[in-house]
């Protein structure tokens, strides 16, 4: 049986062949990459820190600009290429957001539901810890959060993540080193009926 | 490196609640099936707007843009013909013995106003001579000179920003002297105006409060001379009446 892990990885592993083919090309097709990304984007979307009910709608505009942009692309590392357009995507709607807010036209939230096939009590203390987590996550600098994120929960390897943040393989383990420093000690921190189940 | 969520079961406290944290927070292909919406087809994509000609859109837009420009020219100055037809210089059509006569003699088919006042189209005629004549002076008011108002304030010239003006300085500011000389300026300027009662009103008013009893009771008889069944009416004859007592 396939961990998810294994899933990820496989899925990353196709995307890249997938990639390095239509990298041979002179340009990449939009349709090509569309199909290929979409789903990595849109993980890389959350890990930045995007909210969950906004992560389709960033990565629609993400493809958007990548549509537009797909030109410009010197073949060399598409995952790199789309998590820059997705850096900067999610950064200027953060921004709006928080302009939105400060002129208070407040988005209405929806009520928490909880899913149907876990009873109440469960739900309840998964929205509980949920919150906690992104409590801690928003406490962490962007940096080491979106690296922390990208392994620890995406199940993006090391060289992967060097790859999608186009950075040195050791600086993504160093950042990982850090992150979980940081993890561990924001959960120390918590008061312990907040974290236990 | 192994991963922390999956030390849930780790012998070390800490490390099994932040596993347990991040448990929280599953993988977002384990939450909802990511497959990106379909993209629509290229040959679709341009919908029924696309198939308009363009031809069509540059005459529709020329065609309104000429018409905005049309209502823009015409509107500003037919709304202040009635606006400010008292203050106006006005194109009169009498006939002028010689240009000694001391009047203004302009033989053109079009005579121009000074300042924004209105271009009036006139037509030539043999034998007629045409002059620009000063407006008829107004009626003079039942009250006297109010208090001086600034000279900004008097190069405004919308009747609603005077009144504004002036109701906001009896209300807001507590300054009843300033707003019935703002009030007196618009009622002066526009006697004809869509806020004369409220101008005549306001003077009322100001009168009032600056205990100006006489004042008041001129322009609440002005006011009632003239708005006889207005909505002010009540408080004119109070006016009057509290002076008869």
């Amino acid at each position: 049986m396939l961990t998810w892990e294994s899933r990820q990885a496989a899925a990353l592993a196709a995307a890249a062949a997938q990639a390095a083919r239509a990298e041979d090309r002179v340009a990449p097709s939009f349709e090509s990459v569309y199909r290929t990304w979409y789903s990595h984007v849109a993980r890389w979307v959350r890990a930045r820190g995007a909210n969950d009910a906004d992560v389709e709608d960033l990565t629609q505009e993400v493809f958007i600009i990548v549509r537009r942009k797909l030109g410009q692309f010197d073949g060399r590392n598409l995952p790199g290429f789309l998590f820059r357009i997705t850096e900067r995507t999610v950064r200027d709607h953060r921004r709006s957001s928080w302009i939105k807010n400060l002129l208070g036209n407040r988005a209405a939230l929806l009520p928490e539901l909880p899913a149907p096939e876990v009873d109440t009590l469960e739900a309840i203390e998964i929205r509980e810890r949920r919150r906690a987590l992104d409590a801690i996550l928003a406490k962490m600098s962007e940096k080491r959060r979106t690296t922390f994120i990208l392994f620890e929960v995406e199940g993006y390897s090391g060289e992967e993540i060097a790859r999608i943040e186009s950075l040195p393989v050791e600086t993504v383990w160093t950042r990982l080193h850090h992150a979980r420093k940081d993890f561990l000690r924001l959960v120390a921190e918590l008061p312990s009926s907040r974290s236990d189940p | 490196m192994d991963r922390l969520r999956d030390q849930t079961s780790s012998p070390d406290a800490l490390t099994a609640r932040a596993a347990e944290l991040l448990s929280a927070m599953p993988p977002l292909d384990a939450t909802r099936r990511l497959r990106p919406p379909e993209l629509p087809d290229p040959a679709r994509r341009r919908g029924p707007a696309a198939r308009i000609p363009a031809s069509l859109v540059l005459a529709v837009t020329l065609a309104s843009v000429a018409a905005a420009a049309a209502t823009v020219r015409t509107w500003p100055l037919r709304h202040g013909e009635t606006r400010r037809s008292a203050e106006a210089p006005q194109v009169v059509s009498s006939p002028v013995s010689s240009p000694a006569a001391g009047a203004m003699v302009r033989p053109t088919s079009t005579v121009e106003a000074t300042g924004d006042a209105v271009i009036a189209p006139v037509a030539p005629e043999p034998g007629r001579r045409w002059a620009l004549a000063t407006p008829e002076p107004l009626p003079p008011l039942p009250l006297g000179p109010g208090p001086a108002v600034s000279q900004r304030e008097v190069a405004v010239e919308d009747e609603s920003t005077l009144m504004v003006s002036a109701v906001r300085a009896l209300r807001r500011e507590g300054d009843p002297a300033r707003a019935q000389a703002l009030a007196q300026q618009a009622l002066q300027r526009f006697p004809h105006g869509a806020q004369a009662e409220e101008a005549m009103a306001l003077i009322m008013e100001a009168a009032s409060a600056r205990g100006d009893a006489s004042g008041a009771q001129q322009a609440a008889a002005a006011y009632l001379a003239r708005f006889g069944s207005g909505r002010f009416a009540d408080r004119a004859r109070r006016i009057l009446v509290s002076r008869a007592k």
